[in-house]
């Protein structure tokens, strides 16, 4: 698409999500497949809709998930029919990695600038505690030796083999889904290499992990998240039920920041668990559709989707997606990134963050890759104003419909007219959406 | 979907064979097939198939002339033409009006003759079962010689005749206790509990099941391809000592006695049925058919024109009607067009809030659950979980499907989404100030077609409503407590009430498995208004110094589900205490509590309103009974409760009680409180377990005579106090025929 504005608008309505929760605390034992329900059903009923007339409206359910639970092997569908969609309402997952749920969303405003859907459900549903040990080669050889096994002969023979220790080294499914098959390198070592290639010290990194608890803390007193959240029951134990996220900490200080250990370089890094995004459980749903959906939903949109673009780079440093996908965007919109009054730039690393800012302030940079000059300077003010991943945490298939409702709600409260949404992707790629509220 | 009920399914794949016409008659068709004659019951007129004489005959005429052509012939496939439906039994209008003896064994009889000759027929039979097979139905099956049924989620195989007071009269005890091995037997014939494709395989009752979609070709091939062997009939065993308890004098021995334990104590006394059923069988051991048919319909004609029997016919009409009634002046088609409810708001998550909730997602429904915190209501949703983990556990619902269904319920503490909803109940504290502006707050924020109501037990609609912008779309939706077990729900409606909503109400609380029973307004609606007499006398009972423990079990013995003091502690003696002057000053002095209810519910010690605070007349201990707490109570009311001066027993005692309510009947039915006597006991029964053997609080009434009964009123009235004196609703309805039923 080459045009400025698409001739058939799309539109984000609504959006809701679940609290953000570490991995391993409250959403422990919750199936990612429920975030995305309770936060599917709830966008749904607070529209006041009922859930019964959805079925003939919807016209698809786009979810983005990355771990993709074994037991629900299209999760967008399950989450769907769980909601309380009926049955003819078609529904898929998307993979894109960290940008999944930007691309459900992506994909949603395709089909209506198509002319092809009107009301249209994107999101994002993870559980990173959820995400399975898998047994390593030989305990699989072993499985298949013992399945292949007729006689009782054969079976004794082995079980005689049992490999014990191997069974005690499981591969650990959210570890390699975190390192990059092309260069072998894990997520937090190339926000290592970003770090020593821009010169980002360990301090300037931990101010920005304080700064974004911070800015969460006060987003949570002026109770700016209240009407985005929608807390979750625990299936198993009712009488849990999770309003809040778990994650950010107001009582953040950079004194517990810098006495943390470096986690992916020990001996010469700066990356800390403080100043990366946390490993996070949850989900998010925005509902997206055109004018003619609008009308029929009797609804009045938020904002309005003038364009999105997805762009490569070096997987080393995958960091620097969104400067990379942020140059493709402008181009394609004719914006430039000084029209933007609000930015959601994902928090994968606050080393990324950085490196980001400072590329798109670089001509050397710039010329380099585009051979353009520089995309310009990224406002610290306008930059992430309710703080990000760092302190909310990053489910992975989440990320992008959490900032890119959170960009339109600020809009709405800032009264101002544009917001970029855009994040870095792991394997080397950035994502970046232009928003613009009505 | 797995029904096939695309018109182009293909069943023409099996072979085809030509059919010839061979008989059709008002009840059954029958075709030949090759060698293979096929019996189709298809009842003129009905939508389900049901025994009759007429019935009856045409099936004695059908196998004569399949008889004179035997020699052409395999087998004979009886079927029902009546889709997943097989047969429902005899005509219970039929037995209804069976009044002597006489009566009762010409229409065993001829049963019991047409039956024999099916077992007896020359040709192998074979009956093909889709969807239920009840009573006089399951007879006739019992007497082919093979049974294949359909694995249909309709299809169930049982005996209920003792739940109306009666047992299978035409072979069915003799069969079915020939055919399953004996502890299975007497839990069909004397629970009338029904089993399902699958069980009735296992346990022997059918030789073959088939899935649905392939069931008509399947039983056809069965019929027409199987090897029969007829001769000695013995059970399929599910274990050795079921073996061995069914063969074995000594077993045997073992399981009527024990049987006959737990009988006595279900029945206490009360339902001669099963009892009788368990005689027959045990005496007819071992004994030849002659004899098994002889006695079998000696004791059903003698408990066919039993009271209780007609009583409980009548209430099984009564919950039947009560299924098809819209519940106002809408006729069934336009109540079937109402707006249905589908998503619906329960306010206040506590017992009753959680149990409404919980009934309603259990089928299906969409519930918002709100409280003033979300730990409110996580407890109520709890409440919820653990109800349909017992149904997991009972095998009553998957895992599956309990997960489903405990995603229905969706918790709040705001009101949003609340304009896309059809129903909101509201069961939050019984406060009128509060309700009120509850009220207030939730007409502003539901859509203009959603009906409110209130669970409210106490306080009237009319005041709740007073400052109502509508009160159209204002009901009362009364559940009982326990939600989950009790049956009956009041729908309460008020002159401004339209017709439309009150369907609408009387559909919801059939759609979540409840009955409904449509009252007017007014202190305690029916119910509560008729129960109240009852739980107030008890305290002037204690005043007399009663033992009160054996009072309870007095009452008990009459048949009540609970004795009275056991009944105000499950209620909530701070409840009846509140409630009590409410009912006084609007109905009168016959709803005065005695001082004895005040000083035991005020005591000051500790908090004794009943089970819940584990302290009332009882002492109880985790959620059972441990004694009456007697010298307490004595301390507290200056009362001896001995026993010894009060010495009323049996009938004395349970009329001083229950003509009380008797009485306030008469005054419900001339304010059309309910539409007629007939509701007044449906209202008693489901409500507070009124005992169904007696047919109802009026039935009662009627055996016994009104006139006899304002007379003993009277009586009790000069010994006891103007509270029993006779309304005049009473004596107008004593002058007016003698009798509430017309």
């Amino acid at each position: 698409m080459t045009s400025n504005t698409p001739s058939r608008p799309a539109y984000i309505v609504t959006g809701i999500r679940t609290p953000f929760v570490k991995s391993g605390t409250q959403f422990a034992k919750v199936h990612a497949a429920e975030l995305g329900r309770v936060a599917l059903s709830e966008m749904l009923i607070r529209t006041g809709i009922p859930l019964s007339e959805w079925g003939a409206l919807v016209d698809e359910v786009i979810i983005g998930n990355t771990g993709n639970p074994a037991d629900t092997a299209n999760i967008a569908r399950v989450i769907a029919l769980r909601a309380g969609l009926d049955q003819r309402v078609s529904a898929y997952s998307v993979h894109r990695n960290c940008a999944s749920a930007l691309e459900s969303i992506s994909q949603a405003a395709l089909k209506i600038w198509y002319g092809e859907s009107d009301i249209m459900i994107a999101g994002g549903a993870e559980s990173m505690s959820g995400m399975p040990l898998i047994y390593n080669n030989k305990a699989n050889k072993f499985f298949e030796t013992m399945n292949k096994a007729r006689s009782l002969g054969d079976k004794a023979k082995a079980f005689s083999h049992i490999p014990v220790q191997d069974f005690l080294k499981p591969r650990i499914a959210l570890m390699e889904g975190l390192t990059d098959p092309m260069c072998g390198v894990n997520m937090g070592q190339t926000a290592e290499v970003l770090a020593k290639e821009f010169q980002i010290s360990r301090l300037t990194q931990d101010e920005f992990a304080l700064s974004s608890h911070l800015k969460v803390a006060k987003a949570q007193v002026e109770n700016f998240f209240k009407d985005e959240i929608a807390p979750v029951v625990l299936p198993h134990d009712p009488e849990t039920v999770v309003e809040n996220d778990i994650g950010p900490r107001a009582n953040q200080t950079m004194e517990a920041l810098q006495k943390l250990k470096p986690f992916f370089d020990k001996k010469h890094g700066s990356i800390t668990a403080g100043n990366s995004s946390p490993i996070t459980d949850g989900a998010a749903m925005v509902l997206v559709c055109s004018e003619d959906g609008l009308k029929k939903l009797g609804l009045s949109p938020q904002a309005m989707i003038r364009g999105y673009a997805f762009a490569g780079c070096d997987p080393l440093r995958m960091g620097l997606g969104p400067v990379f996908s942020t140059h493709k965007l402008l181009q394609k919109t004719g914006e430039k990134l000084s029209d933007f009054d609000v930015v959601e730039l994902n928090e994968a690393f606050a080393a990324q963050v950085l490196a980001c800012q400072m590329a798109m302030d670089s001509e050397k940079f710039c010329q380099q890759h585009f051979n353009t000059s520089k995309i310009g300077s990224l406002n610290s003010e306008i930059l992430n104003p309710n703080g990000g991943a760092i302190a909310l945490g990053h489910p992975v298939g989440v990320t992008g419909t959490r900032i890119a409702l959170t960009a339109t709600r600020e809009l709405k409260r800032r009264n101002k007219k544009k917001a970029l949404v855009t994040l870095c992707i792991g394997g080397g790629q950035g994502g970046s959406m232009s928003l613009e509220a009505v | 979907m797995n029904d096939s009920q695309i018109e182009n399914a293909d069943l023409t794949k099996q072979k085809v064979t030509r059919m010839t016409q061979f008989f059709t008659g008002n009840a059954f068709k029958v075709n030949i097939s090759d060698t293979l004659a096929i019996v189709d019951f298809d009842l003129d007129g009905e939508k389900v198939n049901k025994w009759d004489d007429k019935s009856l005959n045409e099936l004695d005429q059908v196998l004569s002339k399949l008889e004179a052509n035997k020699g052409s012939l395999s087998a004979v496939l009886f079927r029902s033409a009546k889709p997943k439906s097989f047969i429902v039994g005899a005509d219970i209008n039929v037995i209804q009006k069976i009044t002597t003896k006489a009566l009762a064994e010409e229409a065993g009889e001829m049963g019991q003759r047409v039956f024999s000759r099916v077992e007896d027929f020359p040709l192998p039979t074979i009956a093909a079962i889709e969807g239920p097979s009840m009573g006089g139905g399951t007879e006739f099956l019992l007497s082919c010689d093979y049974r294949v049924a359909s694995d249909s989620s309709k299809t169930i195989i049982g005996l209920p005749e003792v739940k109306l007071g009666i047992i299978p009269g035409w072979g069915g005890n003799f069969r079915m206790t020939r055919l399953v091995e004996l502890p299975t037997a007497l839990d069909l014939i004397l629970s009338g509990k029904a089993l399902n494709a699958k069980k009735a395989l296992r346990a022997g009752l059918v030789d073959e099941v088939y899935p649905e979609g392939l069931f008509v070709n399947k039983a056809m091939e069965y019929a027409r391809t199987r090897k029969f062997k007829r001769g000695v009939i013995t059970p399929k065993y599910s274990t050795p000592i079921n073996k061995y308890l069914s063969n074995n004098f000594i077993g045997r021995s073992i399981v009527f006695k024990k049987t006959r334990e737990t009988l006595e104590k279900t029945t206490r006394g009360h339902y001669p049925a099963p009892v009788k059923a368990l005689e027959l069988i045990e005496k007819s051991w071992g004994k030849s058919r002659a004899e098994w048919m002889k006695l079998e319909k000696e004791f059903f004609s003698e408990l066919a024109i039993t009271e209780i029997s007609k009583n409980l016919i009548r209430i099984f009409f009564m919950t039947e009607a009560v299924k098809r009634e819209s519940g106002s002046s809408l006729s069934s088609e336009e109540a079937a067009k109402v707006a249905p409810i589908k998503q619906m708001a329960v306010l206040g998550a506590g017992v009753m809030g959680a149990g409404i909730a919980y009934q309603s997602a259990a089928k299906g429904l969409w519930v918002f659950l709100k409280d003033v915190s979300y730990s409110a209501v996580g407890k109520g949703i709890q409440h919820a979980k653990k109800l349909f983990d017992k149904s997991v556990s009972r095998k009553k619902l998957t895992k599956i499907q309990a997960e489903d269904k405990l995603r229905h319920l969706r918790p709040q503490t705001d009101y949003s989404g609340f304009k896309g909803l059809d129903l909101v109940i509201e069961a939050i504290v019984e406060d009128l100030a509060v309700k009120k502006k509850v009220f207030a707050e939730l007409e502003s924020v539901v859509g203009e077609n959603c009906i409110l109501a209130s669970n409210t037990s106490s306080l009237e609609l009319s005041a709740i409503s007073a400052d109502f912008k509508n009160k159209a779309r204002f009901v009362g939706l009364h559940f009982f407590n326990p939600v989950d077990k009790m049956p009956l729900v009041e729908v309460v409606v008020t002159d401004a009430t339209p017709p439309e909503n009150t369907t609408r109400a009387v559909n919801y609380v059939k759609s979540i498995g409840k009955t409904p029973l449509v009252t007017k307004d007014g202190p305690g609606f029916l119910v509560n208004r008729l129960l109240v007499p009852f739980l107030l006398e008890a305290g002037y009972i204690m005043e007399e110094g009663a033992d009160l423990e054996k009072v309870d079990k007095e009452i008990k013995k009459f048949g009540m589900p609970m004795g009275p003091y056991e009944l105000l502690d499950e209620i909530g003696l701070d409840v009846v205490s509140k409630i009590s002057p409410i009912f006084e000053k609007s109905l009168g002095e016959r709803f005065k509590a005695s001082e004895s209810i005040y000083k035991v519910s005020g005591d000051s010690k500790q908090k004794r309103f009943g089970k819940k605070t584990g302290l009332g007349f009882y002492k109880w201990e985790n959620g059972k009974r441990a004694g009456i707490d007697k010298d307490n109570l004595e301390a507290l009311t200056g009362l001896s409760l001995s026993g010894q001066k009060f010495l009323v027993s049996g009938e004395a005692l349970a009329n001083r009680m229950i003509y009380p309510m008797i009485n306030e009947a008469a005054v419900v039915l001339e304010e059309k409180i309910v539409a007629s006597a007939e509701k007044v006991d449906l209202g008693m029964i489901f409500g507070i377990g009124f005992p169904p053997f007696r047919g109802g609080l009026c039935r009662y009434a009627d055996s016994i005579g009104l006139e006899k009964i304002i007379k003993e009123l009277e009586r009790m009235s000069a010994t006891h106090g103007p509270r029993f004196k006779p309304t005049e609703a009473l004596k107008r309805a004593a002058a007016n025929g003698g009798t509430f039923y017309k």
